[in-house]
């Protein structure tokens, strides 16, 4: 018991020190000046500590225009996400009605259709749209791949919560509407905050969609930009290691944010007893 | 409080299947009215309709006079408690009882003082910053109870409140809740499978069976008078025995033909009991309750009926012994037909060995045996 415990407790520190490493490289890397990235035998602590690749990005690259950019899109796409999902999801958990199951699997499909494919004809739809270079060439197809996870996710979390809890609701003197807010809604929201941070992720990370779709550097989000900080002649590592740290903290903050807010929410969803 | 008046009520589902057949039913106001009936007999269906949880497919619900069949379930003024309870998990005993008047939009001073006024009534003013999670399965109970009595509504719904609790506090509560009703004077429908608690608390019981409704009468009366076979055998614990039965009228007077063996009846039986006359030279079903048998001592001729049995097993109970025996049906080619006699513990049975039983002859309950309607 005691042995077993113990050899747990290593596993867990030999895996947390594996994972975070690359994170904790770049970290350091980034406070080095250029001369010591390149060095043969690379130092561990940065010498001499240096803001200069965080200066570079923020004023001579407007970096914070992409970090802009990708907040306004992922933050818009999640909200619109989950309040379309989960409409739909407790419509689908809740109301019984013919071809719910081809509904579902339609939606399945969408999410399987494989983005490269459609490319192409978007990037002449948005640009006849003179959508090009605007939020909404973003927010629009990571609407269209976001949501059927959103509605599937939602709709396990909604058939998880006591039909008669709504019944009682309306009871009780409460509207469809009403029921839903103070009763469905609440019990759901561990459900609600998983799918939105899996949702954010998705439109934080998106790579193809935003390369194809933005043309300038003050349009694009934050993955491409990175990569277009590469010229013909130079990778400047130093840059792209401090916007990664600047673009690793708030994602991993939201994600310990709302962690703590799922497992509270996940015990004060406990029905049984 | 207001009286409940159900119509012609019936419930077809699309595939065909009726949960209820023309369903008339009248709670008065301030009856305590209990819906009994097996599983699937379709009590929740009904309570359900009357809650505008489900739509009916004919018939009409009125409530205080007003029919409410086309309002929706938050708009009909009417509590219902839950068998599972369905607390708000999220929300404090406080929240939970608030509830209801929070949504009719009570102002906050008079709502607080109707919470703490059902709070102080039901024993649940220490809890009332706890969450559901965190109480007893009796103390849920009386949440659900309180979150239906702080409205003050027209009329109670109650779908197998009590199921969920331990026997004794269940038969504790069943006092509670009888004592909170009179109090209150409160129209309760009241669903329940369990035949004791529908005798115990109703001040009439409705017998449903198969989306029937079978007989709406007091207690005593469901018990001494059942209007048919199945609300005899529903109604009762042990069950009633049945068997096939043959009624014989020659020259010594009349007699039952019964399990191989005659039963004699007193001369003027057929006049005390005239539903039984076109029966005569024929079968029919007799109703033996367990508690009417007494054992019959040495002389059968003065005993009312006697009977001889040979006993199979004998439960002890304490205050009464269950005596299984079994009896030969050859009117209706069955070899043995299950029998239960309630007998004084005192009464030597002994498996194995015979016993000679008797049963008042005007205690003996039949029936039809096509229709099963009781005679």
């Amino acid at each position: 018991m005691r042995r077993s415990g113990v050899l747990v407790y290593i596993a867990t520190i030999a895996f947390i020190l594996l994972s975070f490493f690359p994170f904790f490289w770049t970290l350091l890397s980034s406070f080095k000046p250029a001369s010591q990235l390149f060095q043969i035998n690379p130092a561990f602590w940065p010498q001499p500590f240096t803001w200069e690749n965080y200066r570079a990005i923020f004023l001579e690259r407007r970096f914070y225009l992409n970090i802009i950019n990708s907040i306004v899109v992922a933050g818009v796409t999640t909200c619109i996400c989950v309040a379309l999902g989960s409409l739909a999801a407790y419509g689908l958990a809740r109301l019984a009605f013919r071809g719910k199951t081809l509904i579902l699997g339609f939606i399945l499909v969408v999410s399987l259709f494989p983005p490269i494919a459609i490319v192409s004809p978007l990037f002449l739809m948005f640009e006849k749209a003179r959508l090009i270079n605007t939020y909404l060439a973003l927010i629009l197809p990571y609407l269209t791949f976001a949501l059927p996870l959103t509605v599937w996710l939602l709709t396990a979390f909604f058939r998880q919560i006591p039909f008669e809890l709504e019944e009682a609701a309306h009871m009780d003197g409460a509207g469809t509407l009403r029921t839903f807010w103070e009763v469905t809604l609440p019990l759901a929201a561990p459900g609600i905050f998983t799918t939105a941070i899996l949702t954010f992720i998705y439109c934080w990370n998106e790579f193809l969609f935003a390369l194809a779709f933005t043309t300038n550097d003050a349009s694009r989000t934050i993955p491409v930009a990175i990569v277009m900080f590469s010229g013909y002649h130079t990778v400047p590592w130093g840059q792209i290691l401090a916007a990664v740290t600047v673009v690793t903290v708030p994602v991993a903050g939201l994600v310990l944010l709302l962690q703590r807010r799922i497992i509270s929410g996940l015990t004060a969803g406990a029905v049984k007893g | 409080m207001a009286e409940i008046v159900i119509t012609g009520l019936s419930k077809i589902y699309p595939n065909g299947a009726a949960a209820l057949k023309d369903i008339n039913l009248t709670v008065a106001d301030g009856e305590f009215l209990v819906l009994v009936g097996p599983s699937g007999c379709g009590k929740s269906t009904a309570l359900r309709c009357v809650a505008g949880l489900e739509q009916p497919t004919s018939g009409t619900i009125a409530l205080g006079g007003e029919v409410i069949n086309d309002l929706p379930p938050q708009a009909r003024d009417l509590a219902m408690v839950f068998q599972t309870y369905a607390l708000y998990p999220h929300m404090t005993v406080f929240e939970n009882l608030a509830f209801g008047l929070k949504m009719r939009g009570s102002p906050k001073a008079e709502l607080r003082a109707a919470v703490a006024v059902v709070a102080e009534k039901l024993g649940l003013s220490r809890y009332l910053d706890k969450k559901p999670r965190e109480l007893s399965g009796g103390e849920r109970q009386r949440v659900a109870l309180g979150r239906a009595i702080v409205r003050a509504p027209q009329a109670f719904l109650m779908d197998e409140p009590l199921s969920n609790l331990d026997a004794a506090l269940r038969v504790q509560m069943r006092t509670e809740l009888l004592k909170l009703q009179r109090d209150l004077q409160a129209t309760v429908l009241y669903v329940t499978h369990d035949q004791t608690e529908a005798l115990t608390m109703g001040d009439r019981v409705a017998v449903l069976y198969k989306g029937r409704l079978q007989q709406v009468a007091p207690p005593r009366q469901l018990y001494d008078r059942p209007a048919n076979r199945m609300v005899a055998g529903f109604i009762g614990s042990p069950a009633m025995n049945f068997i096939t039965v043959r009624l014989n009228h020659r020259d010594h007077g009349p007699s039952l033909e019964l399990g191989g063996q005659t039963l004699m009846l007193p001369e003027d039986y057929l006049e005390s009991r005239p539903g039984l006359k076109p029966y005569r030279q024929k079968n029919l079903i007799a109703g033996l309750r367990p508690e009417h048998f007494n054992p019959a001592f040495g002389d059968r001729t003065k005993a009312p009926a006697g009977l001889q049995v040979r006993v199979e097993v004998v439960e002890t109970l304490g205050p009464v012994n269950y005596v299984h025996f079994s009896l030969p049906d050859p009117l209706a080619g069955i070899d043995r037909v299950p029998f239960v006699a309630a007998l004084d513990p005192a009464v030597p049975a002994t498996p194995e060995r015979g016993l000679n039983l008797a049963i008042e002859p005007h205690r003996i309950h039949f029936f039809d045996p096509q229709t099963g309607a009781a005679l």
